[in-house]
Order: structure tokens, then C-alpha cells, then sequence
């Protein structure tokens, strides 16, 4: 295990400094000035120069991308072009935000998601698993921006229970977890459900049931426990969509978020936050998938980590 | 399986108390709408509605309207643009003249002006400010509006750390001196760009200077609280030098989602915010708003821009023919709501230049037909990059106009970075966009940009000796009737003779505000607080929303 964590870190290591360099150079090969973008139409050619100047960007490329990744080594990512902030301030502010409203739609999603799925299998074929099943094919299909729209007016324009934007109050992540997390929390519940199908009818279900074992006992140790594969893998995929995903969400309900500081950072060139953005979302990515290939071991020990060999 | 543990009974019992909790819960918030307090002693709270600029209320540093509208309720220049348009002093005294010689302009300052911090504001104030626009290390981004400053050039350069141009008589009294003369410098005082910051503050704040609490001014407003990402806000300042302001509190509100606002607006969430061409039409139809809308008129122009380079695109008849096919009521009439006005020039009416007499560009195809069949063009064939939203959406219907007299156009969408990219490089034959001055000044519009130099970096490559000569006078004419002539002149050999440019309408800005915001008007692209009040009798108001 200790070798297998050690190789899967320096290759995630491997990983992020590739994507710096690929996202560094791609983004100044790419036409565009970020210059003109951050002074205006309106501002003549010796601002623009002078202001090409101070930030550094007539250096040649390698030159500023091996100062750019020297100061990244040490946790700086530079300064935002056009917030004139620390790129790790800034990000440090989003992912105060980002973190919170990706952590509740996740585990609303995942709480969701399986109560659903595990009620449809153990209902399959009566009403309730009809009902929860069409639920989920909605849940599924309503683009989360739409369905962000109509609760807003459901239940902050005409109810009035929650607010309708902002990140104030623990009130205000109560509608944007649930249109982040519905999609979601529908993916899980179907594969839930059919994870579970398979399992339920397993021999060593009826045996535990025949030994006198409470049903939801049955169902939560023995069922779900060995229905988890698959569902850890939708599941892990997901976090890293979710953390990464939920720009449009951010928008509409006015979060001050990371999905929102990426994409205002690439329609601006802001170069320095769209290599911290980028940074961001690698490095979720590798830490979630290194996460779930840990789990796929603990849920079922006959996984084993690192090449060595089963019983 | 396993047997049924949930009947459709105990699910529907549930279902059921949910509902009614749903409908009590409801009723309980319908019946307790917070009390809506009257009279004088109310405090007056609005709350308006902007997307975040996140580019910091420092506007040496920031261009956007949007910082612009925080940041002129906290700070001021030495004079300030009105919501009619016209300059009027703030921090001055009067409203300055250069003398004779065109290049020096004595400045008084008011007497005991204060900042936030309780210090007063004095001449090293303005010299600092002034200096730390040019400083590199500031990043200024609007130092051409005041490069004329003798020293600027050498300060901006890093061989100068003093602004020679800006003496120091006394605490109240200092003097500009330029390299050469430029009438409009005066008008560049009025813009934020020229707010004046307390020396010792601004020293101490260093790169926080406009994020945060750090924005220590002179203005109206003394900010109380900014996160820099949701929301500022700030509390009437009490010693402010021209009497006390009329709102209490003051809140600016970030949304980025146009439609996010327009409900915040319906909800109460926020009082007053603008309003989006693009939910014109859905506002106007909607009962609970279309009577709090208010249109106004903007300064700028959308336009179609040539490339006069271009060979296909050099014999004035095509353009003039370009120029008729286009029916420009239409486009305002659909695509816009009805928010713009038609063109006639190039300069909006209220922007001193403009000809009154000169009526809408006419929309006549057959005469369009006749002119290209003169020249010998047929079958024409242009392309037209625009970056994405209103220009392509117009560009669109003139590509369908252009098609009705045989000329064909493929429209094209570009990122903002590679378009911002291809029109500083000439590269652009046939483009759109709107050109937005600060202030009703056609220098702003005339010489920035058909200048036949500035021309060059815009992919028009305009040249024409006449029009520079009429531009350039214009520059250092002191006498504005006079000045206001030379450029009628010089938009009539723009527009109407060359056919250099074919604007297409003046943009009109439009905003929703409660019955009980007072005062809320826009001259121009910037939402000002500076007059805005609230009238705490009206019924819907309720500063405990």
C-alpha cells in the first residue's frame, strides 16, 4: 500500500507540472492579447505597451513560465492581470465559497442518491420504484441551470423561504445545493438500484435473511456493502465534476465562486488565474481518483493496491 | 424480495403533512412581510444591483463603469460629469481655464475638505495622486487621458519619480502644465480616473489601495464593509464638505446573471439596478415592472467598422451602397425594443457636434442596387468578425440586408482576446462594436478614433488630411461653439461624404427603480449615487428587507 500511495503521488506529481507547462505555452501560442482585453478598446498603443511592460508579458515565453513555475513551487501563482490580487488570495476566497456549496450538493447527492436507489431495488417493480425512477430519468435530464432558475422562483420569489442569491447565510447554499446536487444524486440513485438488483439476489442475502437478521439490517450491511463498487465509481468521478462543475450554479446564484473566477479569468486571458484554475482542477482530479482506488481496497479487501497478488 | 415496509397509505399521511407545512409555512411568510416603517426618521437604506468588475475601486487601475459606480460614491476628482452631462466642480473651486498660452491651468481648491479619515485634503494630495498614476509600478491604465502633463512621459518611462508638470503654490493652490495644448484635459479632470487619495493612506495601503476597506476619499459615502466579491457597503459621511448626504446606508449588491438581478429587483432584495437590453422586452410585458422602467440616453454609438485598406471596400459608392441597404429603424425597432435611436452621424445629439439637422441615414436598396452596379461591384463578398452578443446579432440582420443587394456577408464569431487581437492589428475587413465616450466631448469619439494614426490601430485606416486638420484644430479650440463646429464639420466628412464608418444608432441604457428611489438618473454609462435619495413615505418601503 505504501509503495503503491508513493508511485500514485509522484506520477500525480508528474501529472500537474505537465499540465502547467501544456496550459502555459497553449495559452500564449493561442491569438489574443490579454493586454487590450484588461485596458479597454478605448486606450491608446503606448498605455498598452507600458502596461505589457510592467506585467512582464514582453519577456520571452520559457522565461516567464520558469519564473511563473519557480513561485508556484513556493505557493505564489502570481498576480490576477486584471484583479491586480494574489492569484492564491483570490483562489483562497473562491474556494471558501466553492468548497462549501460543492461539499453539500455532494453529500446531498450522495445521501440522496442512495436512499432513492436502495428504496427502487427493494420496491423494484412496485409504484414507489416507478415513481423514484422517473424522478431520477428528470433529475437526470433538467440542465442544473434550469432547474436553478425554477426553484429560485419557486421558493425564493414566491415562497420566500430561501434567499435567492448570495453566499450570507447557511440559508443561502439551501437552493443552490439542490440544483447542483440533483443531477447528481439521480446518476447515483440509478446505479444504486441496479448495483443493488444484482445483489439482492444473491444466496448469502436469503441466507442472512433465513439466519433471522433484521431486513434493513440485511440490506444496509450485507446489500449495500457489497453493491458499493460501482457506486464509489460513479460516485468519485462525480466529486471531481462537481468541484469542478458548478460554474453556471455559481452564476445564477450570484457565488462568488471557483467555476465562476475560471471562466471570467479565461474570457479576460487573465493568464495567471486561468494556470491557478487549471491547477485547481488537476489537482482535484488526481487527489479523487487516487481516493477512490484507496476505497475500491477498503470496501473490498479482495482489491489489492500496488500489483500484489490475490488469494 | 423482501416485503413492503412503506404502504402507499403512510406515504401519502406523509406527503400530506408535508404539504399543509409547506402551505402554513407560506401563509406565515405572506402574512409576516416585514412592517414597513414611514415618516422622517426612517433610515434610509438602498440597495442597487451591479455585476462585480472585480477589478478593485482603485480606477487608476480599473476602467470599468462598474468599479466606477462604487468608487465615485467614495472618492472624488477635481471636477465631476453630471448626470445632464455637464461638468461642474467638486474639490475645485471653480471650473478651471488654461491661459493664453494653452498649456497652464491654475487650480484653488475647496476650503477644508476632508477625507474619510478626518484629514484634510491639500495640493500634495492632488500631486500625489497625480504622480501615482504614472509610478510603473501602479499599473495605471488611463494615463493617456493625462500623459500631456509635462513629466508624465519621462515618469511613465521610469527616468522621472516627479511630475514637473504639477506645481505646488500652497495648501489649496497648485498648477498643471502640459507639453502641449489639449482643451479637453480640463473634461479628463471630471473623470474618475482623477480621484484624489490621501497621501498617507494610500502610502499605507501600498497593492491593497481600493480593495477591502481601503478606499479612504473625499466623496459622499465611506465604505463600512467590502468583501470585494459580494457586496460593499457604505454609511453617509457626515463632515462631507457640500452638505449631508441623503441616504444612510448605501449597498451595492454583485450579480453577474442578468436574470438573477431582475428577480432579486421583483423579490425587494435590491432597490434599483440596471436593466439589460436583452430583458427589455420581457420587462415590458411583465405588470409588477414595466412602470419602473426609465430609459435614458447614452453618449456612444454602435457602428460598423470598414477596413478602407481593404480593396474591396475603397470606392466611397460601395460604401455609400453598404450604407442604404441597411434599414437601422428596424434593427431598433427588433432587435433592440425599441432602446436605441436611429443614426444620423456619428455623434449622439447631446454630444456638443452633433448636427441636428442632418436626418436618419436612409434605407433605399434599390438606390444601394444602382450605386454598386456604377461602381461595376457584383457579387461582393465580405467577412465580418464580431465578438459575441449585440454586434453579432445586429450583424446578422445586415448580413440579411446586404444579401437583398447582392452582397454577401459571412459573419463571424471571435473570442474577445483574439478580436481585442485582429482590430489593433488591422486585420478586421468589415467588423462591429460600440464606441462609448466618458463625456460628452467628441474628442472622445473623433480623434481617438479616425484620427488617421489611431485609425491605423483599429482596422479602419481612415486618412483623410481634411478631417485631421478639422480633429486636430478642434484639440486646442478653447472657443466650444467653435469647437463644436469644426467637429459637425468633420463628422459630416466621416459619415456623410466618405462613408468612412456607417454608424447604425445611438444606444439608449435603460433601469428599473422602486416608486420610492428618488433621483435616479444616468447621464451617461455610469450609475451615480451621488444624488440619489429615498422617499420613506412610500408604502412599499421597507429598509428592513
Amino acid at each position: 500500500m505504501r509503495d503503491f500511495l508513493i508511485k500514485r503521488i509522484l506520477q500525480a506529481l508528474g501529472v500537474v507540472i505537465c499540465i502547467s507547462a501544456i496550459t502555459f505555452f497553449v495559452l500564449n501560442i493561442v491569438p489574443g492579447d490579454p493586454v487590450r482585453v484588461m485596458v479597454g478598446d478605448m486606450a491608446d498603443e503606448q498605455t498598452i505597451e507600458q502596461v505589457r511592460h510592467n506585467m512582464g508579458l514582453d519577456r520571452p515565453v520559457p522565461e516567464q513560465y520558469g519564473s511563473w513555475f519557480a513561485n508556484m513551487m513556493r505557493g505564489d501563482f502570481g498576480t490576477s492581470y486584471t484583479q491586480n490580487k494574489s492569484v492564491t488570495m483570490l483562489m483562497g476566497t473562491a474556494l471558501n465559497v466553492t468548497v462549501r456549496l460543492a461539499g453539500f450538493a455532494y453529500l446531498f447527492a450522495l445521501v440522496l442518491g442512495l436512499a432513492v436507489g436502495i428504496l427502487a431495488a427493494v420496491y423494484h417493480g412496485k409504484w414507489v420504484d416507478r415513481t423514484l425512477m422517473t424522478l431520477s430519468i428528470f433529475g437526470i435530464s433538467a440542465p442544473s441551470f434550469w432547474m436553478a432558475i425554477i426553484i429560485q422562483i419557486i421558493f425564493a420569489l414566491n415562497l420566500k423561504w430561501f434567499p435567492l442569491s448570495g453566499v450570507k447565510t447557511a440559508a443561502s447554499f439551501v437552493l443552490p445545493t439542490i440544483a447542483l446536487g440533483t443531477r447528481y444524486a439521480a446518476s447515483i440513485a440509478r446505479v444504486t438500484r441496479t448495483s443493488m438488483l444484482d445483489v439482492l439476489n444473491q444466496d448469502y442475502m436469503r441466507t442472512a435473511e433465513a439466519k433471522g437478521l433484521k431486513r434493513w439490517a440485511i440490506i444496509l450491511g450485507h446489500g449495500l456493502r457489497n453493491a458499493l463498487i460501482p457506486i464509489i465509481t460513479i460516485a468519485g468521478t462525480q466529486l471531481g465534476d462537481i468541484f469542478t462543475g458548478s460554474i453556471l450554479i455559481e452564476s445564477v446564484f450570484a457565488m462568488p465562486g471557483m467555476g465562476k473566477l475560471l471562466l471570467d479569468a479565461i474570457n479576460a486571458r487573465d493568464l495567471p488565474l486561468i494556470e491557478g484554475g487549471v491547477m485547481y482542477i488537476a489537482i482535484i482530479c488526481v487527489v479523487v481518483y487516487l481516493a477512490v482506488d484507496i476505497l475500491y481496497a477498503v470496501v473490498d479487501p479482495r482489491i489489492r493496491l500496488g500489483g500484489e497478488a490475490s488469494e | 424480495m423482501m416485503e413492503n415496509p412503506l404502504s402507499r397509505r403512510s406515504f401519502l399521511k406523509g406527503s400530506a403533512v408535508a404539504t399543509a407545512g409547506v402551505a402554513a409555512s407560506s401563509m406565515l411568510s405572506a402574512c409576516g412581510g416585514g412592517s414597513a416603517a414611514k415618516g422622517e426618521n426612517v433610515k434610509k437604506v438602498l440597495r442597487f444591483g451591479q455585476s462585480n468588475a472585480k477589478q478593485g475601486l482603485d480606477m487608476q487601475k480599473s476602467t470599468n463603469a462598474g468599479s466606477s459606480s462604487i468608487a465615485d460614491s467614495i472618492f472624488e476628482a477635481p471636477l465631476r460629469w453630471n448626470e445632464d452631462n455637464k461638468l461642474e466642480t467638486v474639490l475645485l473651486t471653480d471650473i478651471p481655464s488654461f491661459e493664453d498660452d494653452g498649456v497652464t491651468l491654475h487650480c484653488t481648491l475647496k476650503e477644508g475638505i476632508k477625507f474619510h479619515d478626518g484629514t484634510t485634503m491639500t495640493a500634495a494630495d492632488v500631486k500625489y495622486s497625480f504622480e501615482r498614476m504614472f509610478l510603473p509600478a501602479t499599473g495605471g491604465k488611463s494615463t493617456y487621458m493625462y500623459d500631456k502633463i509635462k513629466g508624465a512621459t519621462e515618469m511613465l518611462a521610469g527616468t522621472a519619480t516627479e511630475l514637473a508638470g504639477l506645481t505646488i503654490e500652497d495648501d489649496r493652490h497648485f498648477t498643471f502644465t502640459l507639453t502641449e495644448p489639449m482643451v479637453a484635459f480640463v473634461s479628463n479632470l471630471g473623470l474618475s480616473y482623477a480621484h484624489i487619495f490621501p497621501k498617507a493612506a494610500c502610502e499605507a495601503a501600498g497593492d491593497s489601495w481600493g480593495s477591502g476597506t481601503n478606499c479612504i476619499g473625499s466623496g459622499k459615502y465611506k465604505v463600512v464593509s467590502n468583501d470585494d466579491t459580494t457586496e460593499v457597503v457604505l454609511e453617509k459621511f457626515a463632515e462631507y464638505h457640500d452638505g449631508e448626504p441623503a441616504l444612510d446606508e448605501l449597498r451595492y449588491i454583485f450579480f453577474d446573471d442578468l436574470n438573477t438581478k431582475l428577480m432579486a429587483f421583483k423579490n425587494g432584495d435590491i432597490d434599483y439596478c440596471d436593466l439589460d437590453s436583452t430583458l427589455l422586452q420581457q420587462c415590458q410585458n411583465d405588470p409588477d415592472v414595466k412602470d419602473l422602467i426609465t430609459s435614458y440616453e447614452q453618449l456612444g454609438v454602435q457602428f460598423v467598422n470598414l477596413n478602407l485598406n481593404d480593396a474591396a471596400l475603397q470606392d466611397v459608392n460601395v460604401r455609400k451602397a453598404l450604407s442604404l441597404a441597411i434599414n437601422r429603424q428596424e434593427i431598433v425597432d427588433t432587435i433592440l425594443s425599441g432602446a436605441g435611436t436611429a443614426a444620423s452621424g456619428w455623434l449622439a445629439p447631446q454630444t456638443p457636434g452633433h448636427d441636428k439637422s442632418a436626418s436618419a441615414f436612409p434605407y433605399d436598396p434599390d438606390q444601394a442596387k444602382q450605386l454598386l452596379a456604377t461602381a461595376g461591384v457584383s457579387g461582393l463578398s465580405l467577412t465580418c468578425k464580431v465578438r459575441a452578443g449585440l454586434s453579432q446579432k445586429y450583424m446578422v440582420a445586415i448580413q440579411s440586408y446586404w444579401a437583398a443587394v447582392g452582397v454577401s456577408l459571412d459573419v463571424q464569431v471571435e473570442d474577445n482576446g483574439v478580436w481585442a487581437s485582429d482590430w489593433s492589428d488591422g486585420n478586421l475587413q468589415v467588423t462591429a462594436l460600440g464606441w462609448f465616450p466618458l463625456y460628452a466631448d467628441a474628442d472622445n469619439h473623433m480623434y481617438t478614433y479616425f484620427y488617421s494614426a489611431n485609425a491605423a490601430k483599429k482596422s479602419s485606416f481612415y486618412n483623410n488630411p481634411e478631417f485631421d486638420k478639422l480633429v486636430s484644430d478642434a484639440r486646442v479650440e478653447q472657443d466650444g461653439d467653435k469647437r463644436a463646429d469644426l467637429y459637425k464639420q468633420a463628422d459630416d466628412i466621416l459619415t456623410r461624404q466618405d462613408y468612412a464608418t456607417l454608424p447604425l444608432y445611438w444606444p439608449k441604457g435603460q433601469f428599473v427603480a422602486k416608486d420610492y428611489v428618488v433621483g435616479a438618473k444616468v447621464g451617461n454609462l455610469i450609475y451615480h449615487m451621488i444624488d440619489v435619495d429615498i422617499d420613506t413615505t412610500k408604502d412599499d418601503y421597507n429598509p428592513e428587507a
